[in-house]
């Protein structure tokens, strides 16, 4: 095959749809009809780890070498140089090509190099190699530098194309969440109803249970039963009374509050289930104000949930430690137990609704108190230390500042 | 005298539950399953105050508020309801009281007492 079928080839290469890889395999084949060459390699550029990987190669003679670091063998001399195309000999000795040490030559003595670059990047190698020794020709050299360029236009349109596949990748995702979220919406309206027609045949249930206990003394045949109707209709309250907050989200009602106050409440309400696990609880309030936007009660259900989950993982004896502090522009609340921590196996699950690890917990406490945070546009973060305790902080920002926790 | 509820709710055994329990707790009980039956429960006069479903077929809480609150302005009504929600929308800060439902009729009874102890 002449030079000028080779070079047509090439183009034609360009508009193929195969695989990039197939394609530089192919430009390999074609490269070594040009001439005295035995093989023929290509490395792209690996800008992230800064290396030379092998795409295709062709030929006989030892196995191309996978990858050259940034600044190894010829490709490595390729970038230094910057130059387009470079030949080199082997050295007398026969180990060294142009004073260095390239694995990849051995069983060869002579090579050519082109850098694949245009303009404004360079995006790899061609790495032909001789096994006998071979003259320059002008020729061939101006062939394979149009090579060269022939071949960046077929890496160029490939990454283009690859970014007009993501992009449409993308687009249909987008889609399929837009799908996905109206069905999400049928399903929580869906869910609404049952909730609903659930709760009060279940109140009147646990109420009326509640009431035949009266009726029922402590010791009568029975008792037993009606004890375990109870108490599983007031669980089912507790999840579904959950899963209505989760449902809902009913306005915020924003106002002007201190959080030393909202968090001194809702740790008020916990006294005495500390006291009866034998748990102190530590205050360390700034004495500064900490001027928030919040709806109070929905952000006292926040805390009530942390602080509930903290206590809950202390039996007996323990501290729990909450604190408050201005950080710059934001508000930060540290809520800390000495519970031994979250099972490490657990610890990405904790915020899934419904995942719990408690004989009667929703596993909705957790889910609730980061959609209420997340909705003041705070965020809630875990510090969990395996065999002492869990540590949740909640950041918000200070009243009239967007300090930036969310976008 | 003892002053008289009227429940409106439309789960049959919501309404045994709430009459046995107010009863018990020194109330008289007068029962409605409907928003339109409730408005003629009260017609009927001697209702000292309404415990209001919001979620009823046909006409609902809300509704039975706005007439009420129109035609007996002094007639306190405590709204009753799964939805915690509910408490910030659709007029309902009308009423006296807000009470989330729940088996436990502990919180509801101490706003009834609070609410009637107020009046005359
Ligand atoms: N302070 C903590 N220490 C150890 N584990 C915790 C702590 N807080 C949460 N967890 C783990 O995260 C899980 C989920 O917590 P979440 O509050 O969502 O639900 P729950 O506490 O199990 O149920 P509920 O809140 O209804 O009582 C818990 O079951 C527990 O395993
Ligand atoms: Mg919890």
């Amino acid at each position: 095959m002449n030079l000028s079928a080779i070079i047509e080839e090439l183009g034609e290469l360009a508009n193929d749809g195969a695989p990039l890889t197939n394609r530089l395999q192919r430009a390999c084949a074609l490269l070594l009809e040009t001439a005295p060459f035995d093989q023929c390699a290509i490395y792209l550029w690996d800008s992230v780890n800064r290396a030379f990987v092998l795409n295709a190669s062709v030929g006989t003679g030892s196995a191309a070498i996978e990858t050259y670091g940034e600044d190894e063998g010829l490709p490595g001399r390729v970038k230094a140089s910057g130059k387009g195309l470079a030949a080199s000999k082997k050295d007398l000795s026969g180990t060294a090509i142009d004073g260095l040490i390239d694995a990849g030559m051995r069983g060869f003595s002579y090579a050519l190099t082109l850098a694949l670059r245009d303009s404004s990047a360079l995006y790899g190698v061609i790495y032909l190699k001789a096994v006998k020794k071979t003259r320059r020709n002008a020729a061939r050299d101006s062939a394979l530098t149009t090579a060269a360029a022939l071949i960046v236009s077929i890496i160029r349109g490939e990454e283009i194309n690859a970014r007009h596949r993501r992009k449409s990748a993308e687009l249909a995702e987008l889609q399929a969440r837009l799908i996905n979220s109206e069905k999400v919406m049928a399903l929580a309206d869906m869910a609404s109803n049952i909730v609903h027609e659930i709760k009060n045949p279940l109140l009147s249930i646990g109420g009326l249970a509640n009431r035949l206990k009266k009726h029922v003394p402590q010791d009568a045949p029975g008792r037993l039963y009606l004890d375990q109707i109870t108490h599983e209709t007031v669980r089912l309250e507790k999840l579904i009374g959950g899963i209505i907050r989760c449902l809902h989200e009913s306005a915020l009602e924003l106002q002007s509050d201190d959080m030393n106050d909202i968090v001194s409440e809702s740790i008020e309400l916990f006294r005495e289930d500390a006291m009866r696990r034998g748990v102190n609880i530590v205050k360390k309030f700034t004495d500064n104000r900490l001027p928030v936007r919040a709806d109070r009660e929905q952000m006292k259900i926040a805390f009530d949930n942390l602080i509930a989950n903290a206590l809950q993982s202390m039996e007996n004896s323990g501290t729990l430690t909450v604190s408050t502090c201005l950080d710059n522009d934001s508000i930060v609340v540290k809520v800390a137990d000495s519970g031994g921590g979250i099972d490490p196996r657990y610890e990405n699950y904790i915020f899934n609704p419904f995942f719990t690890t408690k004989k009667f917990g929703t596993g909705l406490g957790l889910p609730i108190a980061n959609a209420i945070v997340m909705r003041h546009k705070g965020v809630i973060e875990v510090d969990n230390n395996i065999g002492v305790g869990v540590t949740f902080t909640v950041k918000l920002c200070s009243e009239g500042i967007e300090c930036g926790l969310r976008a | 005298m003892k002053k008289r509820i009227l429940v409106v709710d439309d789960e049959e055994g919501l309404r045994l539950l709430y009459k046995e329990e107010l009863e018990e707790a020194g109330w008289e009980v007068t029962l409605a399953a409907s928003g339109e039956e409730s408005l003629r429960r009260i017609e009927e006069g001697k209702i000292d105050l309404v415990l209001l479903d919001i979620k009823m077929p046909g006409m609902d809480g809300v509704e039975v508020l706005r007439h009420v609150k129109e035609r007996w302005k002094d007639l306190p009504v405590v709204l009753c309801t799964a939805y915690p929600h509910y408490k910030h929308e659709f007029g309902t800060w009308a009423s006296d009281a807000y009470v989330i439902k729940s088996s436990d009729l502990t919180e509801l009874k101490q706003t009834l007492k609070d609410i009637l102890g107020k009046k005359r």
